[in-house]
Formats: C-alpha cells, structure tokens, sequence
C-alpha cells in the first residue's frame, strides 16, 4: 500500500504538487468541452448554411446545372473534404460528389422517416473507419421528390482538439515541476529553525542547559516557538539551581539541629551521673526531634501548596474576616512589644479559596510583620478590591530587606542575615508565594532598609 | 475505660499499647483493617484509634463502614499522610478526630481523652464550674468568687473549651484546633501570649491558680497544683 513519506516538506511539496495539477486539470477538461461544444455549433451551421445553398441553386439552377456545378468542384477540391449526394424520395442517390467518402454512412432510416415527413434537416455524425476522422451529415427534403445529404469532416476539429491536449500535457508537466519546486521552496521556508531547535534541545536532553537558540529573521511562528523554547530552557536552568541550593541549604539546616541532637544524646551517654541529667538531656531531644519534624512538615506543606493548585478544595472565603481573626490571634504577641497594629479593611472581600491555606497565609505575613519589628513600632494592614482583584497589605516598620535580598526571600530556605538568629526555616514567605500562585494570584514586596517592608497579596475577587 | 486499637505497626502499636496501660486504659490491639472492623461491630469500646494505611482495609473505609451501620464510637484516625485533604477526607467521612504521624503519646493521650469526655457528656449544660469559677455559656458570663469578670469572646471559647476539660492536659494544637480553628501551628507563641492575658484577668489576685502550664504538654484547668 502506498504510504506519505513522513517528513513534513516531501508532504508538503506532494501536496502543493497535487494541488496544482488537480486545479489546472480541472480548467483543461472545462475549456477542452467548451471548444468541442463550439467547433460542433459551427459544423452544424456551416452545414444549414450549405443545405440552403444548394436549395435555392436547384431551385433558379436545375438538377442537371447542379450535377455538373458540384461535380466539377468536387474534382477540383482536395478530396475527403466535403460530401455531398442527391437522392430520390426512396433513397436512391441520383449523383454525389464524393462516393468514396460514403463508406460508412449508411442510409439512415430514422433520419430519412423524419425529414420525409416534413421534419426538416436532421443532423448526424458518423465515424469513418478508414483514419478515425469523423463526418458529420445533414439530409434535407429539398425541391419535389428529392434529398440532399451534406457531409463534413470532423478532421479539422479533431485536429484543434489534439493540439489542445498536446498543449495540456507539456502545459501540466511544467507545472507539476514548478509546483514541486516552489512547494519545496516554501516547506523549507517554513520549518526553517525547526531542525536548528531539534539539535538544540538535543543538547539541553543531554544536560547541557547553558545551550539556546539565537532568534533569527525567520518566520514569525517560528520565531515565537525558539523565543518560547529559550523562556523554557532558561526556566528549567533556573529551577535546577533552585534545587542545587536548597538541597544545600536542607543539609546544612538539619545539619545543625542533628549536631545538637548527637551532642546532647552524647553527654548524657557519658556524662549523666542523675536521673535528672538524663531527664534534661531527653527533653533536649525530644524538642529538636519537634524541630526537626516540622522543619520536614513545613517543607512538605509548600510543596503541597506549590503543586497542588488544582486540587485544593476551594470555598467562598471572606478575607476580612481571615485578617480580623489573624489579628485578633496575634494581638497579645503585638501587645508584648508595644506594636500597634492598624486595620483599614474594605467590606466584601471574598475571594474563592482554600480557608486553612489562606488562614495560614495571612498568619506567616503577620507573623513575620510583629517578628522583625522592634518595641513601639507599627504593623498596618490594608485591604481593598479593585479591578476583579482582592489585594491586602501588609507593612510594618521593622528592619528591612536590603535590596540583594528581595529578590531571594521568597525562596525555599533562604535566610537573610538579620533572620538568621531568630527561630524559622526560611520556609513562611515561599509558603506565602506558593498559596498566593495557587489562588492565581501574586505577591509584590516593597522594602526599604531600616524603614520597613511592605508585602502586597492580590487575589481574584469573587464575584457577587 | 476501653479502647480499640488497629494499627498493623507493631513497635508503634506497643508503644501506644504501653502508654495507654499505663494511663490507666484497657485496650485492645487488632493488625489489620478486617479484625478491627469485626471487634469494633461486636465489642463495646469507648473510643478507636485507627491507622488509615491497613492491611486487607483501610482506616477510612473501615471508618465508613462502621459509620454506615450506625456504630457512633468516638474515632482518632492516625496517619502518616499529612495533606490537608487527606485531613478534611478522614474528618468527613467518619473521624472525629487526626493525628498525623509521628505524634508526641502526650498529644494522642490528650486527643483521645477529650474524644471519650465529649461522647459522654451528652448532656449540655448551661453552666460549667470548678472550684470558685462558674461560667454561663448561654449568659456568656464569667464569675469567680462572686466577682464578674470581663472576657473578650476568644478568651471566653479558650476558658470554655479549658473547663469542658477540666482536669484534663490539652495540648497547643488541640487549642489552636478547637478556638482558633487553625490547623497548623503559627510557631510564635500565640497560645502561650493568650494563656497568659487569661492567667492574668482570671487568677491574679486569687490565692488559687487555676490555670497550669504543663511542660512540654500543653495546658490544663483545675484547682490545685498539676
């Protein structure tokens, strides 16, 4: 069975190639019957014309002055061209021109029934054997008790027929070899980069991720598919980084609390001398064994957040009241370092979510907000909703992200410095990021050192 | 006070076993999803903790099933799957409570007392008292010693929620579950801060503490020392 080749410029090309004989084949038959249906017409009335011709010579002439007239001629043109004979009512012929050209023509009864009884002319063609040429006749009632049949040739036409299709078959093969060529032509121009962009990612399959695409002059999808393919490629780079260092970054945080864990299981095993020193040394640790499993829950929670958008089971929640219970949560903790937490919140600011996330969300802003600011400083919270979108902020007057850091805070594990020596994972602002993206919202900082950070939520609104 | 246990971990299910025993509960320890569908139709238990990852059926369905059939027995599913989904899962088709693994015994013994206290008091009372203290639940009213006292609504359901256990130790958590409805634990202290708002309005100048901190446990409400 015959099967397309599989590359997609053989197919095309086959296509285009298809495409232009079918068209051009489809012209050709529509123009090839149209000149048949026309040479036809002028045959027949070529033949009328002769028909009463030679009625009115009979009629001013006489048989015998037409005998001779059409005898003569007969001689003197080139024979096979036209025939013509008089015959008597019952089919006798009384003289014809060319009895040669008669082979073939047989007396047609249908026609002869039909001109007897005052028809008029009647047409016919038939085909001589001797080269394959046609004729086509009229037998008409002509004078008292006579028929004249006329014949033509088709010869001529046959002839302009032929040339025509001699004409189509070089015309098509020319077009068959264009239409390759320029299908050809325009499949390369298509896919033009896309075998460059194969070897590419190739190469990024095979670990090299440093490896792009230089966007060219190419066509415009094209262009767009490298410029996508370079937006991927670069994501992957990233992400791999991402994963190097906090793969780093987990080690060394177990690592210290694991260190501590040794130790103090260690003094006891050597050093304990009561009761009392090994009940010390147990709760030491148990209490990093707590640390250490929520530092692992905690991760485990942002890469649930992170992944699992889809998922979550999502509900009307009223975001104004998250903040006010938030607040209300934290507000002895505030209270303890003489912060004053204001509220400016816009009523109906619903947003279709998952309430624990959100809960949780809001907790770790604020909590972060009250941590890094200092006794007698101001946390404020913001919140109103605009064009579709819920959007709260939070902005305390604590100590700042340097500019270095912003970048890097929302980052799994990151600590800046001045976090380092509270307690934490590095884990409250990526759970943040992670619960914002999953809502198909954002997360904007504003910072500023020593003078405070401000963190911008903004969430779809539900709408009412 | 009788327990069922299923759980197909055997070093877990001794270690729960050996605390249980010795807080003073009977229990029964089945290994597979099946069994412990079978002792639990047939038995009178006054609580179940069942694993969810099971032999032969898992904790949910058997859960389900004994829901299905009427049984009301107070249930603590333990897992080790910690998805908030999974959570929300066990909670609506049956459970009464989750714990997720690896758990403090403290915390599991706390949760499984509170699920045993709530099946029995059937019978709600308007009034809650110990010693001096009398709340109102419906009054919404605080008196200790014939003296009124001022509490915000949170510290009231916090003074609730410590009175319906009285006597008993409830862990941070299980605060921050049943007052805040918060399932996650904000790290900062905050039940700690609002223990100690509380002490102050409820005890100070009192002769009697009623509210005690036990380390490393939790909370817990009752006259006299812990």
């Amino acid at each position: 069975m015959f099967r397309l080749p599989k590359t997609l410029a053989t197919r095309l090309t086959l296509l285009y190639a298809a495409t232009f004989v079918l068209l051009s084949g489809a012209a050709f038959v529509v123009a090839y019957f149209w000149i048949a249906a026309n040479l036809n017409a002028s045959i027949d009335a070529d033949l009328r014309e002769d028909l009463s011709e030679i009625e009115t010579l009979l009629k001013t002439e006489g048989l015998d002055r037409l005998r001779k007239d059409i005898l003569r001629e007969a001689d003197t043109n080139t024979p096979g061209q036209d025939f013509l004979r008089v015959l008597t009512m019952d089919g006798q012929p009384v003289f014809e021109s060319h009895p040669e050209l008669r082979a073939g023509s047989a007396w047609d009864h249908q026609a002869y029934a039909k001109v007897s009884s005052g028809h008029g002319p009647v047409l016919r063609t038939v085909s001589r054997q001797r080269d394959g040429d046609g004729m086509r006749l009229i037998l008409g009632l002509v004078g008292p008790g006579l028929l004249i049949e006329i014949g033509e040739s088709l010869e001529e036409k046959e002839k302009i027929l032929e040339l025509l299709l001699g004409t189509f078959a070089a015309v098509i093969f020319v077009v068959i070899v264009v239409a390759a060529v320029v299908g050809w032509i325009m499949a390369r121009a298509a896919l033009q980069g896309i075998e460059e962009i194969t070897r590419a990612a190739e190469d990024v399959a095979r670990g090299n991720f440093d490896r792009r695409v230089s966007i060219g002059s190419r066509v415009q999808e094209i262009d767009r598919l490298v410029e996508t393919f370079n937006i991927m490629v670069d994501r992957v780079r990233a992400l791999i980084l991402e994963m190097r260092v906090m793969t780093d970054n987990i080690a060394h945080d177990l690592r210290s609390p694991l260190t501590r864990l040794r130790a103090s299981v260690e003094s006891a095993l050597y050093g304990a001398k009561s009761v009392g020193e090994y009940k010390t040394a147990s709760e030491e640790t148990l209490e990093e064994c707590d640390r250490l499993l929520q530092m692992i829950n905690t991760t485990l929670d942002v890469t649930e957040a992170e992944g699992g958008a889809a998922s979550l089971a999502k509900q009307d929640v009223d975001l104004a009241n998250v903040i006010y219970e938030a607040v209300e949560l934290f507000e002895p903790i505030a209270e303890d370092k003489q912060i004053d937490i204001s509220l400016k919140l816009d009523s109906d600011c619903h947003v279709y979510g998952n309430l624990q996330y959100l809960q949780r969300m809001v907790a770790n802003l604020l909590d972060n907000a009250i941590k890094y600011t200092s006794n007698g400083g101001a946390v404020s919270i913001e919140m109103a909703r605009s064009n579709g979108f819920v959007s709260f902020s939070i902005s305390d007057t604590g100590i700042g992200i340097s500019p270095r850091d912003q970048a890097r805070v929302f980052n799994r594990f990151f600590r800046c410095d001045a976090s380092r020596s509270k307690e934490g994972f590095g884990l409250g602002l990526s759970f943040v990021r992670a619960v914002a993206n999953a809502h198909n919202g954002n997360i904007e900082l504003q910072s500023a050192a020593s003078e405070g950070s401000r963190f911008i939520v903004s969430l779809p609104a539900l709408s009412t | 006070m009788k327990l069922l246990l299923v759980e197909d971990d055997p070093r877990i299910a001794d270690f729960i076993k050996k605390g249980m025993t010795e807080a003073g509960f009977f229990i029964d320890h089945r290994s597979d999803g099946e069994s412990g569908l079978h002792s639990a139709m047939h038995d009178d238990y006054d609580a179940a903790i069942i694993d969810i990852m099971l032999p032969k059926l898992d904790g949910v369905s058997l859960i389900e099933t004994l829901r299905s059939k009427g049984v009301r027995l107070p249930v603590l599913i333990l897992s080790a799957k910690r998805a908030l989904d999974d959570r929300v899962n066990g909670l609506q088709r049956g459970g009464d409570d989750y714990l997720t693994k690896p758990f403090s015994f403290v915390e599991l013994l706390a949760r499984v007392q509170a699920l045993v206290r709530r099946a029995s008091n059937v019978v709600e009372s308007a009034q809650l008292t110990v010693s001096d203290l009398t709340i109102d639940l419906l009054a919404r009213t605080v008196v200790r010693d014939r003296k009124k006292i001022h509490l915000q609504p949170r510290e009231f359901a916090l003074l609730e929620y410590l009175m319906r256990n009285k006597g008993h130790v409830v862990s941070k958590t299980m605060i921050m579950e049943r007052v805040w409805s918060y399932n996650f634990d904000p790290r900062t202290n905050v039940v700690e801060a609002r223990i100690s708002r509380l002490r102050e309005k409820l005890d100070k100048g009192f002769e009697v503490a009623l509210i005690h901190t036990v380390r490393g446990m939790g909370y817990v409400l009752k006259e006299g020392d812990v």
